[in-house]
């Protein structure tokens, strides 16, 4: 029994596509959030004293580290989500989340048992500071990781949408790292964290109207 | 695919010829009758809208399935329990290749989610039972009934890659 579709009409209509290449996202996306770094160094200028020791302060590069791993795992999910096949196992970004999550538990612990004040170590002005700058480069970013992957056909819209907002959000407040002169753990897990979870949260709610087909 | 990609008119042409009739047998029993055609076209509009997130390094089979299983959440998520449909059982899962059709197939995707929201989901989505007739069959209550269907749908949306 044929459907009611013309197969002869739709073949006629085919036009050449390319197919849609993960690693030309990745590298468009490396490319923003290093153009997002920039940004900040030109408006910020670079953290405190960038070029002498405390470059190599092992806070400064345990968070970036951490930082580009949980982008690059997250991106690498949401761009494998553009091209879906039956048998497929992205877990990856869920283990490397888990991971990072260590950072705001013990920052939680290191306020509780600490002998300075937390009110002295939370610093709001430049908290909300390093939410403008992440969220916003963040906010760029999932808008033209959206774009690309509603060419695509994400079979879960919901956590392709979480995955997007994670990624834009870790790139992004790696982009503002650049600039963040703090290395204390009780600053970089509440403002850190924090903006990573508006820019997950907003991909969570957004994104999935935008990339359903 | 990788053919059709390239814009290959006559390639693509078998190709959705050959899909047709996969997709007919793939959701055989899976979907009342009178939505099984408009599930088969609405599947091949979206595999010709969608064509350039195929991967021609990987094979065709898992993308199609993919697609496949996404148009029919997505058609199970519509209303059709006031229709009287009969399960067409002259059509059977594709036997062409045992192996893969179960891994890749619907019964599979329900099987991954708990005996009991399968089976409401069966009645009513697929049967066409209402909420109250399925709820007298299977013992559970109207209430719980939505509920195991609810749940199912978004497990099995979320489980749509999983083998």
């Amino acid at each position: 029994m044929p459907t009611g579709l013309d197969l002869d009409s739709l073949a006629e209509e085919l036009t050449p596509v390319k197919p849609l290449n993960a690693a030309y996202a990745m590298a468009g996306m490396a490319v923003l959030t290093l153009a997002g770094g920039i940004f900040v160094v030109v408006t910020l200028g670079f953290r405190n004293h960038f070029l002498d020791a405390t470059a190599a302060d092992p806070m400064f590069l345990i968070r970036s580290g951490l930082l580009l791993v949980l982008g690059t795992a997250s991106l690498s999910a949401a761009t494998s989500m553009a091209r879906p096949a039956v048998g497929t196992s992205r877990t990856g970004w869920r283990w490397t989340t888990a991971a990072a999550l260590i950072v705001p538990v013990a920052a939680a612990i290191a306020a509780l048992v600490g002998n300075t004040p937390v009110a002295e170590r939370l610093h709001p002005r430049d908290g909300m500071e390093c939410l403008t700058y992440s969220i916003g480069i963040g906010l760029v970013l999932s808008a033209v990781l959206t774009l690309w992957l509603r060419r695509g056909a994400p079979t879960s819209p919901e956590r392709a949408g979480t995955v997007i907002g994670l990624a834009a959000g870790s790139l992004g407040t790696l982009a503002y790292s650049l600039h963040c002169p703090y290395n204390d753990l009780v600053y970089i897990g509440l403002w850190y964290t924090l903006a990573i979870a508006a820019t997950t949260l907003v991909g969570r709610l957004f994104v999935p109207h935008l990339i359903r087909w | 695919m990788a053919l059709a990609q390239k814009g290959d008119k006559a390639a693509y042409r078998s190709l959705l010829g050959e899909c047709e009739t996969w997709l007919r047998r793939y959701y055989a029993r899976k979907i009342g009758p009178h939505i099984l055609e408009d599930l088969v076209q609405d599947t091949l509009i979206s595999l010709h809208r969608k064509r350039a997130s195929y991967d021609p390094s990987r094979a065709f089979l898992p993308w199609l399935a993919a697609i496949a299983r996404y148009r029919w959440i997505d058609h199970l998520r519509k209303a059709y329990r006031n229709k009287e449909v009969e399960l067409n059982e002259e059509l059977a899962a594709d036997p062409s290749d045992p192996a893969v059709a179960a891994k890749i197939g619907l019964e599979r995707l329900m099987g991954l989610i708990p005996e009991k929201q399968a089976l409401a989901i069966k009645l009513v989505k697929i049967q066409g039972l209402t909420i109250a007739e399925a709820s007298e069959k299977t013992g559970q209550s109207q209430s719980l009934v939505k509920v195991n269907i609810h749940r199912g749908m978004k497990r099995m949306a979320a489980a749509i890659e999983e083998e």
